[in-house]
């Protein structure tokens, strides 16, 4: 099988959508649960098969040339991509948006399944840049009320760090040909490229930046509350699922390898941005009185985990970290799917609008509650495996980093726990909108069964996934 | 002890059980009950109670009368590269007596509930919750190492959340869930750590592979750090000072839930973890001292506390805090079979008196009672009062009921170390008796002109006043087991140091103990019968000395006064420095930008357009100097 019709066929699905009028979601689903499908056939021979799919062409102009590859890390992300572009689509299913809107969805994971496929860093900037361009219409044309300034906002910030991130590809590509006189953007071949110390910073600054915007690292974050809270709900789960995602990607990918040492050496600082994003993250998510925005703010100190993890260089950090970007796609896409259930019916998102839910919605009680927990770390659900191994890196390296995290894991309590119990227990205040809110539907059920399964089950036995991921990682670990 | 490799095949039958059942059981619970019958939920979770009981038992007299613990490792949790976290189940004389216990008293307690909560709302939601609580328990004692202990602890957590906020639609008990899970988390915050530290220091945190080589760790210096740190999250679990306060407002829970909570599940799991980290806690230096320190004065604290308390719940609920501190006494005088022997007598003769209490709440309709609205009950619940004067004068230490042996341990073991501690132990022992017996008194005697009476009440139904019975069987006996307890808990001690077994009882420690709860008795009696109306009068003189003893001596309103501080800061930083400070200056300079520009006006501000051009041009500009840059600094 071509590796390459994980991105294409999508690709060519969004182009039939936007042809097919009113059946485009009919299109939309087929495609989506295809590519799933592909993405899960992809990683049916198990980790040791995976290098033979590999795939390049011969090199063009400079060096560059199209290549894909496969391996526990990229296919974890790829099945995350495809479970929750499907999730994504079912859940919007009732909704009536025009053809465009499934067709961006499409060419979103076909651009997503592009970053995490190919081994070039030419087309991984194309693909990156092309993944910014349907999220914006999604957030633009289909978000809420103030979405075109929450799409503008997502775009400037996110471009500005993909140009940031481009003059580092060039200064790189252009330093390795000047070194070794060859020219090549492939990954590996680039990778531990020599240059001299100010610029080697000046380089692997230029991508924490870059990958830094995504992830995002504060003080780089304040897109993302807007672009969360405007986007739909099946927006904000690939948002936060996946595209978050690309950064804690890149610096696996291509950071961290391509300076093993420069990254090793600024580990204090670059574990210090991850534990401020957990602490900051969390203490910005307990003023929120959106539950949209909470999440968001939520996404920041997780997604702060999973660096906490990467940076340590340990084989449980490292594992863990990447188990975690997973782990946060599943549970942040439970929570954004439940909000957007609950937006869907009352059209309100505020803490202080609903109350008493737990008595009219019992199902949605209990899918947010067990989201709510694995969100927080409540071990035996998945979020604990990522952030404990992570954690154990990291405490490993810089006991005071690890501090700052458990400090965090504490924190998370403090947030996401007021807010269930305002949603969901609390007495419904004269102007709440909570009658307007029926308990799921058999469907909707279903979806989030699909959700919640992986969560418990992740959380037990991890062991599968971790080695598959751990088998994409050699080379990580110090 | 004999000791075999492992795995999930050779896990014997009753240990498998002890997880199975109850998880079969929340399942069927969950997925057949809660749809089809709501209302008989508890019945697949009675009969995981009934399993998980006779699996206890055949477990503790295995180890008992033949020696015959395990530890063995049951599979991978997490994995990554050359490091890995097991599964693994250890029963051994400290596990396997603490699991009888649980599964006796908590059994026992499951049926109480299915009459108590008969008529409630959420009957299934509630019992599956409760179940759930049971299950953590009892995995948290089988566990071999710490994570996995942290697992069901964390699991503990969960079910009290859902368990105290059961009435959600009370606020306070929404808030005293929430008090609860997050005071915790407070303490978790030590466990975490510790198990962190200890998982850095040696790749693995299995007990019994872990104590005999504690000295040989890679920073030997961290083990005490290790140490506090897990005092400090047995402080938030066992409830004691400076984290007590959730314990005492938990109380929002249905009765069964406290009687749950208080005498099997949670408070007990703090000082379960110090019992089964005590070769690494007596390994450092000062900390048994602190912990007998931090006990005193919880035991005395709240014993003081428990004897100036109104409501039957709340004096129960200060009089476990006192005895997690009597608990905490005795393991820091080094007495940590004498400590876990009490959290066992006291598991059964706490249950027996919240139980007790639920029977009144219950009479009257409310969740809870206060010593208004009782009085002179002996004859309207006779049942109700001997159960309750017989775990009363087991509670007060007095010979020869369950909790003499162990309580007259700890005390003894205090006098016999002499200076402030003979002193906290004579006062703990005085003030136990008095505020059991001012409850005793001020419920079943009298009344006082000043109470409603016995004229509402009536005896509590057979489902409810059979477990009590049986229960305070147990409240009076246990105790007759501390020989063969001394024996059980050395088997299988996961240590080359062996654990002592419990002193001896001597004629003078008896008569110390049991002067002092005579005193206290006599102090009460003197307080209330002696007095019918003072217990009301001081109140009505003296309302600033009432209001610091509701105030716990100040210390509520410091609890109060800093998670207002705390949510200030997260006010700060969330609402106004990033949202107006910080993104607000992000967001204005796409206008200074276009400020500097002098286009200015004519242009929309936000559009995309305008935006975009600036930044490729930047990024040009930029893009050109880089590469000039890379072009100068050719090797």
């Amino acid at each position: 099988m071509s590796l390459s019709l994980l991105w294409v066929v999508p690709a060519a699905g969004a182009i039939a959508a936007l042809a097919a009028g009113r059946a485009a979601r009919y299109v939309a689903l087929v495609t989506a649960g295809l590519t799933f499908g592909l993405a899960l056939a992809a990683g049916w021979g198990g980790a040791a098969l995976l290098p033979a799919l590999s795939y390049a062409t011969p090199t063009w102009a400079f060096g560059i040339r199209y290549s894909v590859a496969l391996d526990g890390l990229s296919l974890s992300l790829l099945w995350l991509t495809g479970f929750l572009t499907l999730i994504s689509i079912l859940s919007s299913w009732r909704q009536q948006p025009s053809s465009g809107y499934w067709a961006a969805f499409l060419a979103l994971e076909s651009a997503l399944m592009g970053v995490f496929l190919v081994r070039d860093l030419f087309f991984f900037y194309i693909f990156w840049e092309a993944a910014l361009v349907p999220m914006f219409f999604i957030i633009g044309l289909w978000g809420s009320d103030n979405r075109r300034h929450a799409a503008v906002k997502f775009f400037l910030f996110t471009f500005a760090g993909s140009v940031l991130m481009l003059l580092g590809f060039l200064a790189l590509v252009t330093q390795h040909q000047l070194r070794t006189g060859t020219w090549t953007w492939d990954m590996d071949q680039l990778r531990g490229t020599v240059m001299g110390g100010r610029l080697a910073l000046a380089v692997f600054g230029s991508m924490v930046l870059g990958f830094g915007v995504k992830v995002p690292i504060v003080p780089l974050h304040t897109w993302l509350p807007d672009a969360h809270t405007e986007a739909p709900a099946a927006g904000s789960i690939m948002l936060a699922g996946v595209m978050l995602k690309m950064g804690v990607y890149g610096f696996l990918r291509i950071a961290i390898p391509v300076f093993p040492e420069l990254s090793w050496h600024l580990l204090p600082w670059l574990g210090a941005i991850a534990a401020v994003g957990v602490i900051y993250g969390a203490l910005c998510a307990m003023a929120q009185q959106d539950l949209k925005r909470l999440i968001a703010y939520s996404s920041v100190a997780h997604l702060g985990f999973c660096l906490l993890g990467v940076f340590s260089r340990t084989d449980a950090g490292v594992a863990g970290g990447s188990l975690q970007l997973l782990n946060h796609g599943i549970t942040t896409g439970a929570l954004f799917l439940l909000v957007g259930i609950l937006y869907e019916r009352s059209h309100k998102r505020g803490l202080a609008d609903f109350g008493g839910l737990a008595q009219s919605a019992p199902w949605l009680t209990f899918f947010f509650g067990l989201s709510t927990f694995a969100s927080i770390g409540l071990p035996g659900l998945n979020g604990f495996v990522g952030e404990f191994m992570s954690l154990a890196g990291m405490t490993a390296r810089l006991p005071a980093l690890g501090i700052a995290g458990v400090i965090g894991v504490t924190l998370a309590a403090a947030y996401a726990l007021p807010a269930f119990a305002s949603v969901f227990w609390a007495e419904p205040g004269a102007d709440s909108v909570s009658a307007r809110v029926t308990d799921l539907t058999g469907f909707e059920q279903g979806l989030c069964w699909a959700l919640v399964v992986p969560m418990i089950v992740i959380g037990l036995y991890p062991k599968p996934l971790l080695l598959l991921i751990a088998s994409g990682l050699k080379g990580l670990v110090l | 002890m004999h000791w075999v490799p492992g795995g999930l095949g050779t896990l014997p039958l009753p240990a498998f059980l002890l997880f199975a059942a109850p998880i079969f059981a929340l399942l069927v619970g969950f997925f057949v009950m809660r749809p089809a019958a709501p209302r008989y939920t508890h019945l697949p979770i009675l009969a995981s109670c009934a399993v998980v009981g006779g699996c206890a038992i055949w477990i503790a007299s295995r180890v008992y009368f033949f020696g015959e613990g395990f530890d063995l490792p049951l599979g991978d949790w997490m994995v990554a590269g050359n490091w890995s976290l097991q599964f693994g189940v250890r029963v051994d004389g400290l596990s396997a007596s603490v699991l009888a216990m649980i599964a006796v008293v908590g059994g026992l307690i499951h049926v109480y509930a299915s009459g108590y909560m008969a008529e409630e709302e959420g009957f299934s939601r509630f019992f599956l919750a409760f179940h759930l609580f049971f299950l953590s328990m009892i995995g948290l004692v089988l566990a071999n190492n710490y994570v996995q202990l942290y697992l069901f602890w964390e699991l503990t957590g969960l079910a009290s959340y859902l368990l105290i906020g059961h009435w959600y639609h009370k606020k306070s008990a929404r808030d005293a869930a929430f008090q609860a899970f997050m005071t915790n988390r407070i303490g978790d915050f030590g466990l975490m750590l510790g198990i962190l530290i200890l998982l850095y220091l040696f790749k693995h945190t299995r007990y019994a592979m872990l104590f005999p080589v504690l000295a040989a760790a890679r920073e030997p210096m961290l083990i005490p750090v290790v140490g506090f740190l897990f005092f400090w999250a047995a402080c938030g679990k066992s409830a004691q000072f400076p984290l007590y306060f959730w314990l005492p407002d938990a109380m929002e829970g249905p009765t069964p839930v406290s009687a749950l909570m208080h005498a099997a599940t949670m408070v007990t799991a703090g000082i379960f973890l110090l019992a089964r980290s005590w070769p690494l806690i007596a390994a450092v230096a000062q900390l048994p001292a602190l912990i007998a320190a931090v006990g005193a004065f919880t035991a005395i604290f709240s014993g003081v506390l428990a004897g100036t308390r109104r409501d039957l719940k709340r004096i129960l609920a200060y009089s476990t805090v006192s005895h997690l501190g009597i608990m905490a006494f005795g393991l820091g005088l080094g007495q940590p079979a004498a400590a876990v022997f009490h959290l066992i007598t006291h598991g059964f003769f706490k249950a027996v008196l919240f139980l007790c209490a639920g029977n009144i709440a219950h009479a009257l309709h409310k969740p809870t009672a206060n010593i208004d609205e009782v009085g002179g009950l002996r004859k309207a619940m006779p049942l109700t009062f001997v159960c309750f004067l017989l775990a009363a004068l087991s509670l007060a230490g007095l010979p020869p009921f369950a909790g003499f042996y162990s309580k007259d341990a700890i005390i003894g073991a205090a006098l016999e170390a002499g200076g402030w501690r003979a002193g906290a132990g004579a006062l703990i022992g005085v003030l136990s008796g008095f505020y059991i017996f001012r409850m005793l008194f001020l419920t079943f005697f009298g009344p006082s002109k000043r109470q409603a009476g016995p004229a509402h009440f009536h005896e509590a139904a057979p489902v409810c006043g059979v477990p009590i019975a049986f229960l305070t069987v147990g409240a009076v006996s246990v105790g007759w087991l501390h020989h063969s307890f001394s024996r059980m808990i050395a088997t299988g001690w996961p240590s080359r140091t062996p654990i002592r077994g419990m002193a001896e009882i001597t004629w003078s420690s008896m008569a110390a103990g049991t002067g002092l709860a005579l005193v206290g008795a006599a102090l009460a009696y003197a307080a209330t019968l002696g007095a019918p109306e003072w217990e009301w009068a001081w109140r009505e003189r003296h309302p600033s000395l009432e209001a610091a003893f509701d105030a716990d001596f100040g210390w509520k309103t410091v609890v109060g006064l800093s998670g207002y501080a705390f949510k200030g800061l997260a006010n700060g930083v969330g609402r106004i420095f990033d949202k107006k400070i910080w993104d607000g200056l992000l967001e204005s300079t796409a206008d200074w930008a276009r400020g500097l520009g002098g286009i200015g006006s004519e242009l929309n501000t936000g559009s995309l357009n305008d935006s975009l051009w600036w930044m490729l041009m930047g990024a040009a500009a930029l893009l050109w100097s880089a590469l000039r840059v890379a072009a100068a600094v050719r090797p």
